[in-house]
This record gives structure tokens, sequence and C-alpha cells, in this order.
């Protein structure tokens, strides 16, 4: 009797930690929607993927001695893509280790870093990419050019192929610790350039705005270092 | 609703985006070069910290003046 007492206690107990995080997920959804409408125009040309470190996994990997060791990953928690009305779970299978020169991955460091970033800093890292006329094209570039993992890139989607420019937010708490990563891909290019025709305007006060709301709702629903 | 683009290859939209100040300029980036991959970084507070400082500046010298 009391072994079913606590089964049903830990049923109870589960299904509350699951509805709680999804309504935290869903409140992170709603932001990153927000920041898609507010400042991005609901263009279509833009993805918005949140990244956390991985809490329980990590992978082995070589370090510069050539010995092998345990480094956390980070993994997709949720996305914002053209034509979602609503939270749904992500579908993808990437992750990268912090040790990889993905920007995603190079941005966490950086942040994790606290000599190297102020708290309030969210400053985004950027890397370009040229023209890609298939996927082998696409990886080559990413194994060759960037210097990226092979097992990492075959992880890549599709999508990525159109993408000009990653820009990868790192959001950290009032400590300096990394609480989560927000990467934006982007269709077209991002650019510095005066002069250029065709070019949309992203106002940077707007998307300051957006990423400190972002950063509060993270600090709130208490995402750090373990998520 | 979703709309299952993941595998899409739709053509590249043509043109770019800048982030831009107050006045319309595009925001400098930054390239950086580490273990021979290149990056960039654009520092998208500047104009913030720039406007505090100039905040704080204001109220020291309301509290000189006192």
């Amino acid at each position: 009797m009391l072994a079913v007492f606590a089964v049903l206690l830990l049923i109870r107990l589960i299904r509350r930690g699951q509805s709680n995080e999804t309504m935290r997920r869903q409140i992170l959804w709603a932001c990153l929607s927000a920041l898609h409408e507010q400042v991005f125009k609901n263009s279509n040309g833009f993805r918005f993927t949140f990244f956390i470190c991985d809490p329980l996994f990590g992978v082995r990997v070589l370090d510069a001695s050539g010995r092998k060791r345990t480094t956390e990953i980070l993994v997709p928690l949720l996305r914002k893509e053209s034509g979602q009305t609503s939270y749904e779970r992500i579908d993808s299978s990437a992750y990268y280790p912090r040790t990889s020169k993905a920007v995603t991955a190079v941005a966490w460091s950086a942040a994790s870093d606290a000599s190297r970033i102020a708290p309030d800093n969210m400053s985004p890292w950027l890397v370009h990419f040229p023209e890609f006329q298939s996927r082998e094209d696409m990886i080559h570039h990413y194994r060759t050019v960037l210097k990226i993992e092979p097992e990492i890139c075959e992880r890549i989607s599709d999508w990525m192929i159109d993408v000009r420019s990653i820009f990868s937010f790192p959001l950290v708490d009032g400590h300096g610790i990394p609480m989560g990563l927000l990467s934006i891909d982007s269709r077209k290019a991002i650019t510095d350039a005066e002069t250029e025709t065709d070019t949309g305007v992203i106002d940077s006060k707007l998307l300051v705005n957006s990423l400190q709301n972002l950063r509060a709702v993270l600090m709130y629903t208490g995402f750090g270092k373990h998520n | 609703m979703t709309v299952d683009n993941k595998n899409a290859h739709t053509p590249t939209p043509r043109g770019s985006w800048a982030i831009v100040d107050e006045d319309g300029h595009p925001l400098r980036m930054e390239k950086v070069v580490l273990d021979g991959v290149t990056y960039y970084r654009m520092d998208i507070f500047s104009e913030q910290r720039s406007e505090g400082h100039a905040k704080n500046g204001k109220q020291e010298s309301e509290v000189d003046t006192e």
C-alpha cells in the first residue's frame, strides 16, 4: 500500500515538474515570438534558437595535448521559426561541444569567462557565409573554413544552406554565469556597410530592450548554470 | 501550427540587414580571428552605455551644484 502511494506521489511530482518545464518553455517561446515580431518584423528570413548547456550529458573530446576529456555541450532547447503560431517541441539533433569552433560555442565560452564579458554585455558574435550551391558545398565550408567537427556538420539541417549570417547572443545572469544563448540564423547577410542598397533595418535600441526583457525572463524562470 | 521548412531549399533572399543606431547608421563589426577562424563582434550596447554615462554625469553635476 505504501509502495503504491510512493509511486503515485512520484508520478504526480514528475508530472508537475514536466508541466512547470513546459510552461517555462512556453514563456520563453513567447519572448522569442515578440522579438521576431517587434524587432525583426516577422521576416521569414530569420530563425531563432535558444541553446542551454545540457545539465546531464557531455561529450569526450581531444584536448590540445591529445588527451581525451569530457566537455559540456550546448543543446537547442526551443526554436521560433517563421510560420509557427504557438510553442511546440523543437525537432533538432544539433549539439555543440563547448570546445567547438562553431560560433555558438565560441560565444558561450567567451561568456563563461567572466573576465572577458561584463554581466550586462550580451553583444553578439557573428559568422558569415558565402552562397552555397548544395548541402555538400555547405558541409565542405563548415569543415574546412570554420573547422567544425565532421560529426557535428552531419547534424546541421538543410535550412542552413541558405543562411548568410549567424549571430549568437550569450545571456548571462547578474553574476556573469551564462543562462543560455540566443542564436539567430539570417538568410540575408548582416552588414555594417553604409552604401548597401536593399538593406533591411534592425533597430539596435529595440533589439537591446528585447534582449534585456529576455534576460529578465530567464533569470525569473530559474535558468542558470544548472538548468 | 508549423510550416515545415526544415528541409526546404528556397532561393536566397537578396539584400542584407543592418543593425542601426538612433541616427540610422549601421553598427560597426569588429573582426576577431581565433585559431584561424574568422568571427565578428558587434557592440550593440555602446549607445546605451554612453547614455548611461551621460545620465551619471548629469547626476554627478547635479550633486556638485547642490
